[in-house]
């Protein structure tokens, strides 16, 4: 796999540069290495089979001050078995001589001894505080002591990762990372994550529809040292089909790094200007001698819960006393029994007449059920003196909450370790990803089950267990036997099975990743780190459509593919000194990256045949092909230098310089190049100065960058495509045509940030504290044109977008001995961006609305907030005298207004919370864990579509009438026990426009004239409407003669629509984001069969939620469609708990 | 290990010095296939300007109804504010479909340019001329010398003076001529959408679009009627349109909804638009007073026509049209007896009894209560209105030997030559052209020379003495012959005022709108000009009454 991408790669390069040319010969090398290494190597050389008695092994544990030490844990090194020390620090274990122990204890260095001949040992454990050499891995994957980084890294380690099971890796660092906002697409554990570090800083975007979550704002992913780009995911017809980080298997990463300020980052140049998520995938290094085999496997239960709920009262049609059975509005009359209309009995299949009668049912709820997952996961580690490994393989088996609905991923992963020689070593990592899914529902959208559920689903339907033949009797395969009908026999609305089973939406993702690493020490000083790898991504898509829907009687099927390889190469030389008080470390390297995408789309609008898939059985002129838009634009490649030193004085003060300078473009005119440094200082002010004991540590921060993002050189083309569909025997040809300003510069984002560490008490506190400013600058868009221009756009720099805030982190070890163990973490996030700089050609007049979901708007001017909603139809407000403010209704039929005057708009909502506060605690009692994770935020506000056709289509309370809850905007009612008024009598008003209104709506049949609440000009008034005077306007209402009246379904449909702040809600809520409690065997007892570290656990996720606004609508899967659009919520799943069991064993 | 080492470095040499080829099989390729989409041979361009802007016009023509309906071709039966103009009152977009095109034609004329293929040239100058008179005759003052020009530069194009544009585009249609008729390389008979190859004809085109804008212009332009007289005079140099197929205008494949009739069961999935497009009263009736049988080819019968005679009550009638489509209509007697019916027997509500082709009346909201309705809304829903006629079947169809695409058809030629010889600005017979543009017409819709004969044989038909009179029935005629290219008929009634049908049915309090108002995206982004075209206008006010250069 790794020689074939080389093959292909090699192919197609320019000989340009010989120099960084070289770096790919190296990483050859390495290839060719890796091939010639004696593969007996990784095998066993000793007589593992015989085993030597166990000897007693005494000893105490104390401290530097010689106190004894209680609760110190004593471990078998490889195995989980051990003991602690008593009271007075003795301990007492049996291990085999050639075993090791480990003593470890918080706040202290760890320390581990070989046992060898001895029978008693006396250890001394020194505190943490006094060696801090942590280490942790940073930019480029160089490891570095923590002490020295004068930015702020989070890291989450592999424990914290999988103790409840979350099937995504992202997903599981929710509420344990300070600084980010991770914001979940759906409730579905299957679902994809929205990353943003320290704020998205993008600015909303004209081209392509408002502030959506692109590839934009999202952070650049490293994997094992490979760059694997900004990874959003892929959508499909309102589906989420994840990314390959959905693919990973939690129980292979080692750690989690998140290096979120520029600095961090900007060793990674022109991608690092979002932030850096850096995965560490486990390898066998570092356990015990020897082979050993660790296995899990967890089974969670996902059940939904909140749901929506809806008005069970009254029936199809649009007015109280008319039925309209093929109508999906919910205006009619009651469904208590005492109306008999005709209907499509759905069970019976055929046309009936009878009493309609609420089925009382909670569609959603009816049609969801009780999804699964379980996982299994197994590794092989080996640990020798020349090398290591570590093979996984996992299986994940999903059924969706929605029926008919599974994901399968499985995962093989190998990571090889070899000393050739003592200074060299080589790394071989491989790993196979497969994700498939047979079917996998739309859950957002118009065309989603869910939505039609909701919106669309009269109460006096019968239930859906009685709607499971989804075909027409005789007609199997063609006809759909609708949940509603028309009487000429076509469908007025789907049958949600039909939709269930017969619209299916298939995904496969084939993911191959490698990595060949070279370590070379060379002397004493110099170092040399080679490196390459590959990511190739292959995708393949179907839309399966039945014939027989009720807007697509045809059916459809569409393939599709996608291809995407990555290829990443890096050397690295460094050099390493001390010279009296001061050290250096300084490294310079150069890397060529390379990509290649593709992705080509068919299309047979309808099936000739019902049923039959596959793309010849197209209709007549139906078949289309559509490949990536880029094409050709499908390669990129980019060389880049880079260098950084580390200057330390006296271990006390670190100053970190970096580098990097990007040369990018495949083709002579997108050659680009662009230069990126950075500084930081760390300074440990507890070396510096004696302080009080009570501080462990103390450290300052302060760090500059200035990163990339994004760096290609764009040129105006005006391109010829060929039209899917011929003319007959003609082919005709589209213009495309994009105009980029000659004098674009590259994005880049400036960031500082200043921070302080302190650590308390032998580090049971621990607090950290950053301030950040990130400056985006420079982010291009495209600035509208009129088309008298030839283009409707013109690419360039259109701005600045400045985020400033702050995280906290605080750990704290109330509780400390020998049984007793309590840990509570806290981290602490907030940050507000706002545009800081707009280009005049952008915004000539200081401001500009663009659109957002089509039914609000965002604005973008200097000052604005990111993550502002704005109206989309501002009200048409009276502006002066005694009714000013008040909506101005239309003289013809007392209507609400749109007003044409931006400055009338009002500020909805803002989607980013005011902070994110994370909460996770750990209570351990002997063998007993219990774990806590919830996550709070604060603040911010969505829209629900939800409400809007709840509304419109009188499925809720709310719209009954102004007796009962309602929006301030309408009076009225069904009837008039619910707040209907009379109809005034035919030609009671003296102006015609309201007698002719009021006409043609009145009835005799029931009192449900409702009205706007707003005033209206005289209708005999003639003059210029902007100079009507308090005596020219009329209140509505206020005389019923001279009153535009509606009928709800009529008014109260517009006031829904018009006045989308009626639908704005807080998105404050709580999350329980996990809950587990783990039991883990005492080793005495299983260790006869060979087994430790045996651990049974009881998982819980989500498995309570808190939303401030009291509302069933889970406020974080704000999105209006898969990925665009925060803050808008549409017929998502309601929240989703998962629980259930996990067991990991070791042997 | 040293040697090792020393192994892995000779390796990793040789394979450096291999690796450094001269290999770039794969960006080289990436940047012909670059180059390539960058040019496109005159075929395809020909066709797609054809193609885009045929459907262009058919879409003002019939798919907006905003113009049908101010013509009164057609009313809406449901949402019916094209039926009073409503929709003039809105900033309107359609110069930006207009500019599209033209930026699709821009580019041609660069790539003809660099090739020396001159005919396409003036094939497609012919196009920019008819897209940019859309522009300005529907705007006023628009970009033009400026349009066009980004990659120039010019991010804000300054609108040119109408008279100016008029001026450029006469000069344009010339040099098409020159161009066409000078130009030595052959035109793809496959991708020539509408002459399958020949030249001359597309001459014929530049000629007759010339004619078309001379006229429109000719109460601001002095020498109009001594221009036309020119071309018209001089055949072999100005070829103009002469027969009956000489018409700009394309036919419809049927296999997509794309390249389908826009009222076909293709476009119009369940129909609901086709039936909420109804035959306005005003052409019906027209139709029917001149016993034109285009009647019977365009509309057809009520489906439950009221009688008065109670022996016709639910006797059915079988109608089969010219096409081969068949009608059932079902007579419904007017019954006061019933009460439900009798509230809808008001004079409002009942008119054309006692027929079986009934048009909408002109100017009435799209409401089922109002102009011939049924009084039974149970059985009709909101747009099942029995009482009117709805288009005939052949309008239904997503593609027809008679559904054309229509640009400009030959017909219109003739009337422009009638009402000029009728005015005394050119010399010739203004019968003769009146005749002509009348038989080109119904020959277009498949009327057999016999019934046209018979037709042209009434005296309704025949041009009476007075010029007035003359000018009123070659405008009935040729408001007619332009059905369905409604944007031509909008254009028309506007400058001649001519038929005088402004006052029909419910229109008297509606006055008749005069232009389009700019796009709002023009006041956003083009302020300057937008202010500066606002100037030419008079009143100097953007909106659908002012008048431009060519009405002040």
């Amino acid at each position: 796999m790794i020689k074939f991408f080389y093959s292909h790669q090699f192919l197609n390069e320019k000989k340009d540069n010989c120099f960084l040319l070289s770096l790919r010969c190296i990483s050859i090398l390495i290839m060719i290495a890796f091939i010639y290494i004696p593969l007996q190597g990784f095998s066993y050389n000793g007589p593992r089979h015989y085993r030597f008695k166990d000897v007693r092994i005494t000893g105490t544990v104390k401290d530097e001050k010689g106190n004894p030490l209680a609760g110190v844990s004593v471990a078998v090194v490889g195995q989980a078995s051990g003991v602690s020390t008593d009271n007075s620090g003795n301990f007492s274990i049996s291990v085999q001589p050639s075993a090791e122990l480990s003593f470890s204890y918080v706040g202290y260095k760890a320390v581990t001894v070989k046992v060898g001949d001895q029978t008693h040992l006396d250890i001394t454990l020194t505190s943490e505080a006094s060696t801090l050499n942590e280490v942790t891995v940073t930019a480029l994957g160089l490891s570095r002591k923590k002490k020295s980084l004068g930015y702020s890294v989070s890291e989450v380690s592999s424990e914290d990762l999988v103790k409840a099971s979350n099937p995504s890796v992202l997903k599981s660092l929710d509420g344990k990372v300070s600084g980010v906002n991770f914001t979940n697409l759906s409730s579905d554990p299957t679902s994809s994550v929205m990353v943003n570090v320290r704020g998205s800083t993008a600015l909303p975007s004209l081209s392509s529809g408002g502030a959506d979550v692109s590839s934009r704002s999202q952070p650049l992913y490293v994997i094992d040292g490979i760059p694997v780009g900004a990874q959003t995911f892929t959508p499909k017809d309102g589906v989420d089909f994840g990314n390959i980080l959905s693919q990973l298997n939690p129980e292979d990463i080692a750690s989690v790094t998140i290096l979120k300020g520029g600095s961090a980052g900007a060793l990674y140049g022109a991608q690092g200007g979002n932030g850096v998520v850096m995965i560490t995938t486990k390898s066998g290094r570092g356990g015990q001698k020897g082979l050993g085999v660790s296995y899990n496997i967890s089974a969670l239960a996902d059940q939904p819960y909140q749901f929506i709920e809806e008005q069970m009262q009254y029936g199809q049609g649009e007015r109280i006393y008319e039925w309209q059975y093929d109508n999906t509005d919910t205006w009619g009359p009651p469904t208590d029994g005492s109306f008999s209309a005709d209907y499509w009995d759905v069970k019976a299949q055929k046309w009936a007449n009878g009493p309609q009668i609420s089925s009382n049912e909670d569609r959603v709820k009816a049609y969801l059920q009780t999804g699964s997952t379980i996982t299994n996961s197994l590794s092989v580690f080996g640990n020798y003196d020349r090398g290591s490994f570590r093979f996984s393989m996992s299986n994940m088996d999903n059924k969706g909450v929605m029926p008919n609905t599974k994901t399968n991923q499985k995962t093989f992963n190998l990571n090889t370790e070899y000393k050739i020689t003592n200074s060299l070593k080589i790394s071989v990592s491989a790993g196979y990803f497969h994700t498939y899914s047979p079917n996998k529902q739309n859950s957002v959208g118009s065309n989603s089950v869910l939505n039609s559920l909701l919106y669309n689903f009269p109460n006096n339907l019968q239930p859906l267990s009685d709607m499971h033949d989804y075909w027409l009797m005789g007609f199997e395969g063609s006809l759909q036997n609708g949940s509603i009908m028309n009487t000429d026999g076509s469908v007025a609305n789907d049958n949600p099975w039909f939709t269930t089973y017969e619209y299916l939406h298939r995904f496969t993702r084939d993911n191959f990743f490698g990595k060949v690493q070279l370590d070379w020490q060379m002397g004493k000083n110099f170092s040399l780190l080679a490196r390459t790898g590959m990511d190739n991504v292959k995708e393949s898509y179907e839309l399966r459509k039945s014939w027989g829907s009720r807007s697509d009687k045809y059916g459809q099927f569409v393939q599709g593919t996608n291809s995407n390889l990555l290829t990443s190469s890096d050397v690295i030389l460094t050099y390493n000194n001390n010279f009296n008080k001061f050290s250096l470390s300084a490294s310079v390297g150069g890397n060529y990256s390379y990509t290649n995408t593709s992705s080509l789309e068919a299309t047979a609008d309808d099936l000739s045949t019902p049923a039959l898939f596959n793309l010849a059985n197209a209709a007549p002129g139906t078949l289309s092909i559509t490949s990536g838009a880029n094409t050709p634009y499908n390669i990129t490649q980019g060389y880049s230098a880079y260098a950084l030193a580390t200057l330390g004085y006296n271990n006390q003060l670190f100053l970190d310089v970096t580098g990097r300078k990007d040369f990018n473009g495949a083709y002579p005119e997108q050659k680009i190049q662009y230069f990126y440094p950075s500084a930081s200082l760390s300074w440990i002010a507890s070396e510096t100065f004696q302080l009080p004991e009570i501080f462990t540590l103390l450290k300052g921060r302060l760090a500059w960058a200035d990163v990339g993002n994004g760096l290609l050189k764009q040129r105006s083309v005006d391109t010829y495509s060929f039209e899917a569909n011929d003319w007959g025997a003609a082919k005709t040809v589209v213009l495309n045509t994009a105009l980029v300003d000659p004098d674009i510069k590259p994005m880049h984002s400036v960031t500082k940030e200043l921070g302080v560490d302190a650590w308390m008490l032998k580090s049971r506190i621990k607090f950290d504290f950053t301030y950040f400013e990130k400056d985006q600058k420079n982010q291009l868009d495209n600035i509208p044109l009129v088309p008298g221009t030839g283009y409707t756009g013109l690419l360039t720099n259109i701005g600045d977008v400045t985020s400033k805030g702050y995280e906290i982190g605080l750990t704290v070890t109330p509780v400390r001995s020998r049984d007793w163990n309590w840990d509570i973490s806290a981290s602490f996030t907030q940050y507000k961006a706002t545009i800081t700089r707009l280009s005049d050609k952008f915004a000539p007049n200081g401001y500009i609305f663009a659109n957002y979901d089509g039914k609000t708007t965002v604005k973008i001017a200097v000052g604005e907030e990111i993550g502002n909603i704005y109206e989309q139809n501002p009200i048409l407000r009276v502006k002066s005298g005694k009714y000013k403010g008040m909506p101005l209704l239309d003289g013809e039929g007392g209507e609400f207004q749109v007003s044409p005057d931006n400055a009338d708009r009002q500020q909805l909502a803002n989607f980013n919370p005011d902070f994110i506060l994370g909460l996770n605690t750990t209570l351990r009692y002997k063998h007993f864990a219990l774990n806590l994770v919830g996550s709070l935020r604060k603040g911010g506000q969505y829209i629900s579509v939800n409400q809007q056709y709840l509304e419109s289509n009188g499925r809720v309370a709310t719209t009954f009438g102004t007796k009962g809850t309602n929006n301030p905007y309408w009076e009225g009612g069904r009837n008039a026990e619910l707040g209907g008024l009379p109809w005034p009598a035919a030609g009671s008003s003296q102006y015609e426009a309201i007698n002719n209104n009021n006409d043609g709506q009145r009835t005799d049949e029931v009192d449900d004239a409702s009205y706007a609440k707003g005033v209206f000009i005289n209708p005999n008034y003639t003059g210029d409407p902007a100079n009507a005077k308090d005596e020219d306007y009329i209140v509505n209402g206020a005389d019923k003669n001279n009153t535009f009246y509606q009928y709800p379904y009529n008014s109260y449909g517009d006031v829904i629509w018009d006045f989308a702040s009626t639908r704005t809600y807080d998105a404050t809520n709580f999350k329980m984001k996990e809950i587990s409690i783990a039991y883990t065997l005492p080793d005495k007892l299983i260790s006869r069969y060979k087994m430790n570290n045996l651990t049974l656990s009881l998982i819980g996720r989500n498995v309570f939620q808190w939303n401030k606004s009291g509302r069933h609508e889970d406020p974080e899967s704000a999105f209006t469609g898969v990925g665009t659009n925060q803050g808008i919520l549409r017929a998502t799943l309601p929240s989703i708990r998962s629980y259930g069991i996990k067991l990991g064993v070791n042997f | 290990m040293k040697s090792f080492s020393i192994k892995v470095f000779a390796i990793v040499l040789i394979v450096s010095v291999a690796s450094c080829s001269k290999d770039a099989l794969r960006t080289d390729d990436s940047l012909q296939q670059l180059d390539a989409v960058e040019d496109v041979n005159d075929a395809y361009l020909l066709s797609s300007v054809i193609k885009q802007t045929a459907l262009f016009y058919q879409k003002l023509g019939y798919q907006d109804s905003r113009l049908p309906g101010a013509v009164q071709y057609m009313e809406r039966n449901y949402q019916g504010g094209d039926n009073y103009y409503s929709a003039f009152k809105q900033p309107l977009d359609d110069m930006y479909a207009a500019m599209n095109i033209l930026k699709l034609i821009d580019g041609a004329i660069g790539l003809t340019d660099k090739r020396g293929s001159m005919v396409h040239k003036g094939i497609f100058t012919t196009f920019r001329v008819l897209l940019f008179s859309f522009m300005t005759d529907y705007y006023g003052d628009v970009y033009y010398s400026e349009a066009l020009k980004a990659r120039e530069g010019i991010l804000y194009p300054k609108y040119d003076k109408q008279a100016d544009i008029y001026t450029g585009l006469l000069k344009e249609l010339d040099d098409a001529n020159t161009m066409i008729a000078n130009g030595t390389e052959a035109i793809s008979p496959t991708y020539d959408l509408v002459f399958k190859g020949n030249k001359v004809q597309w001459q014929k085109f530049a000629n007759s679009l010339k004619i078309r804008l001379l006229m429109r212009a000719s109460n601001k332009i002095q020498d109009a009627g001594a221009q036309i007289e020119a071309i018209v005079n001089n055949p072999s140099a100005t070829p103009v349109f002469t027969a009956a197929d000489d018409n700009v205008s394309i036919s419809y494949i049927g296999t997509l909804a794309e390249n389908s009739w826009l009222g076909g069961t293709l476009s119009d999935n369940g129909g609901s638009e086709f039936d909420r497009r109804r035959p306005c009263k005003t052409l019906v009736d027209k139709l029917t007073a001149l016993n034109d049988p285009r009647l019977k080819v365009w509309i057809a019968p009520v489906e439950n026509p009221w009688t008065s005679d109670p022996a016709m009550n639910g006797v059915t009638v079988n109608t089969t049209d010219p096409n081969g489509f068949t009608y059932t209509s079902t007579w419904e007697l007017i019954d006061r007896s019933n009460p439900d019916m009798a509230q809808y027997l008001t004079p409002d509500i009942l008119l054309d009894s006692n027929k079986l082709y009934v048009g909408f009346v002109a100017g009435m909201p799209g409401d089922w209560k109002n102009g011939n309705a049924h009084w039974n809304t149970a059985a009709g829903g909101a747009y099942g209105n029995f009482k009117v006629s709805k288009f005939s079947q052949l309008f239904r169809q997503n593609s027809h030997p008679l559904l054309k695409a229509m640009i400009m058809n030959s017909d219109e030629l003739q009337f422009i030559l009638a009402e000029a010889a009728a005015k005394g600005m050119i010399t010739g017979s203004a019968d003769t052209y009146y005749r002509n543009g009348i038989r080109f017409s119904m020959q277009r819709w498949g009327i057999s020379d016999a019934d046209i004969n018979t037709y042209l044989a009434q005296p309704a038909i025949a041009l009476p003495a007075d010029q007035a009179g003359k000018l009123a029935k070659i405008a009935d005629q040729k408001w007619l012959g332009l059905f369905f290219v409604s944007a031509e008929t909008y254009l028309d009634l506007r400058r001649t005022r001519l038929p005088n049908i402004f006052n029909n049915g419910y229109l008297s309090g509606y006055e008749f709108p005069l232009r389009f108002r700019y796009p709002a995206n023009e006041l956003g982004q083009n302020v300057d000009a937008y202010n500066e075209g606002v100037t030419g206008l008079s009143p100097q006010v953007d909106d659908q009454y002012s008048k431009m250069w060519l009405l002040q």
